[in-house]
């Protein structure tokens, strides 16, 4: 049909195709909100995770803060405390006129207690860090605890230094300690494990960190966020700009790798 | 075949209901003159949040004054007598390309990291060359701008296109609702992409002025909308947004 040299038919499609054009642009436009609204929503979920992540460890941060101050305070009052207390009482007994022996007598108990007070300070004070960590490095360190705890018996424990001896960054390698005496009380107290196995490496800039234990393992899932303990190790890491990585399941021990950048 | 027949038939009837609603007799008054009466709203919006405006706002504010002048020029009886025939055909020939400038200038704020100056410059001189080849080859100083029109609206949606894929890409805003770019650009990705196909044909339907003038309503509703986009552009306020250490302005012209 034709009016006026105008064709019915194309102007019906002409129609269609002014509609189908203008519904496919709107639809674009909804299309783009939508799918805008959806990735801000997906993006808010994620920064609240990980806000309660970064507030999880620094919570085990605190916490581990913490655990050393009432350790050091407990060391103090328990030992040194107890000991300065005992010398004293030791000391309030000389009298000038006190007999020869009797002066010798104090004078020998004090002279020991104040030997075992030097003991006791040394041992405290290698606890918090001990001078070869600090004069020879972590790898040192590392391994002159793995070769104490395999000595005391009932534990197999092989340390790798690897060839490198390459040296960290200082607060990373008090992390990287802690981390590892952390591992080995947490393996002694409830592993029940027969060997553990400590190894290090470096790869490039990158030093490279393995704990593996033959324990009774866990399931993480039923161990909230992975357990205090490995919570406190996360925070250490991330800290110092580490990242970690850990698996175990029952039966099957547990396996920690640890990787630090920039390390000088 | 039946049923192709009954589609075709059923479609047929949604299309004469369609013109129908277009003509000016269903509505009882002048429907082309809605599109020019409502070019003042933005207008007047803009005039009242001046002092706050935005670069793009500001930038939008010339576009909207200088099609306002256009458009009511392009009507007056004095302006069409000045051309035997008389027409004010003319006119639109050369009102296409300034306002498409304009566009260009807004635009450049939103893609400024996606087009240089130079390439704004080489868009803008492409079209001017277009349009004048337009006027005296193509569609004729007399009659409707259709190819010239038809270009400008294909350019304007792949700029609007080019803004959202870019926003997407992004996801610098939040609160699209917020922005005066966002309402910028959906209210010319719907107009031009509604008037593409209608500018491009319009000479053809020409020929048929009751009818050419029946179809052309679905332009003055679309004109319509993009007046209403362009007031909210000027209504809301955008939140501030930090500059970027790379650029010294936002592309939402904060």
């Amino acid at each position: 049909m034709e009016t006026n040299g105008i064709n019915s038919d194309s102007v019906n499609i002409l129609l269609a195709g002014i509609v189908g054009m203008l519904l496919l642009s709107v639809a674009l436009v909804v299309f783009f909100i939508v799918y805008q609204r959806r990735i801000f929503e997906q993006q808010r979920i994620r920064l609240a995770e990980e806000q309660a992540h970064q507030k999880q460890l620094l919570t085990a941060a605190v916490e581990v803060q913490e655990t050393e101050r009432r350790r050091i305070a407990r060391d103090l009052h328990d030992d040194i405390g107890s000991l300065l207390s005992a010398t004293r009482l030791y000391l309030r007994q000389l009298k000038p006129d006190s007999s020869p022996e009797k002066s010798a007598s104090i004078q020998t108990e004090s002279l020991n207690i104040l030997d075992e007070i030097i003991q006791n300070t040394r041992r405290i004070t290698h606890d918090l860090l001990p001078p070869v960590l600090e004069k020879f490095g972590y790898q040192a360190a590392a391994e002159d605890l793995c070769e104490r705890v395999g000595k005391s018996g009932g534990m197999k424990v092989v340390f790798s230094g690897g060839s490198n001896q390459r040296r960290l960054e200082g607060k990373q390698e008090i992390a990287l300690y802690r981390v590892l005496q952390e591992l080995v009380n947490n393996t002694l107290k409830h592993a029940k494990a027969s060997e553990i196995e400590v190894m290090n490496s470096w790869q490039g800039d990158t030093f490279k960190f393995r704990y593996r234990d033959d324990g009774k393992g866990f399931d993480p899932l039923s161990v909230k966020s992975g357990g205090l303990g490995l919570r406190n190790i996360e925070s250490r890491t991330t800290l110092v700009g580490g990242h970690l990585d850990w698996m175990s399941a029952p039966g099957r021990g547990l396996e920690v790798n640890i990787s630090l950048n920039n390390a000088k | 075949m039946e049923t192709a027949i009954m589609i075709l038939a059923h479609q047929s009837h949604l299309d004469h209901l369609m013109i129908d609603i277009l003509d000016s007799k269903f509505w009882g008054f002048r429907f082309e003159a809605l599109y020019e009466w409502t070019m003042i709203l933005p207008v007047v919006a803009g005039l009242f949040s001046f002092y706050r405006h935005t670069s793009i706002q500001r930038r939008l504010f010339y576009y909207c004054i200088t099609a306002l002048v256009f458009e009511y020029f392009s009507q007056m009886r004095w302006a069409i007598d000045q051309f035997e025939p008389r027409s004010n055909a003319p006119y639109y020939h050369f009102f296409t390309p300034a306002l498409f400038t304009l566009f260009v200038f807004i635009y450049q704020k939103f893609l400024r990291d996606t087009f240089s100056i130079k390439m704004d410059i080489w868009l803008v001189g492409s079209f001017v060359l277009f349009s004048v080849w337009n006027a005296s080859l193509g569609d004729g100083l007399f009659h409707f701008p259709g190819l010239s029109l038809g270009l400008y609206a294909f350019v304007m949606m792949s700029l609007a296109i080019g803004y959202f894929l870019r926003l997407m890409m992004t996801l610098e805003l939040e609160r699209l609702e917020r922005e005066p770019a966002f309402w910028i650009n959906a209210g010319v990705l719907i107009y031009f992409s509604g008037n593409f196909l209608l500018w491009l044909t319009m000479n053809y339907l020409l020929m048929d002025n009751s009818l050419s003038f029946s179809i052309y309503k679905i332009s003055v509703i679309l004109g319509l909308c993009l007046n209403l986009f362009f007031t909210t552009a000027f209504v809301c306020r955008p939140k501030a947004v930090l500059p970027t250490p790379t650029n010294n302005q936002t592309p939402h012209g904060n």
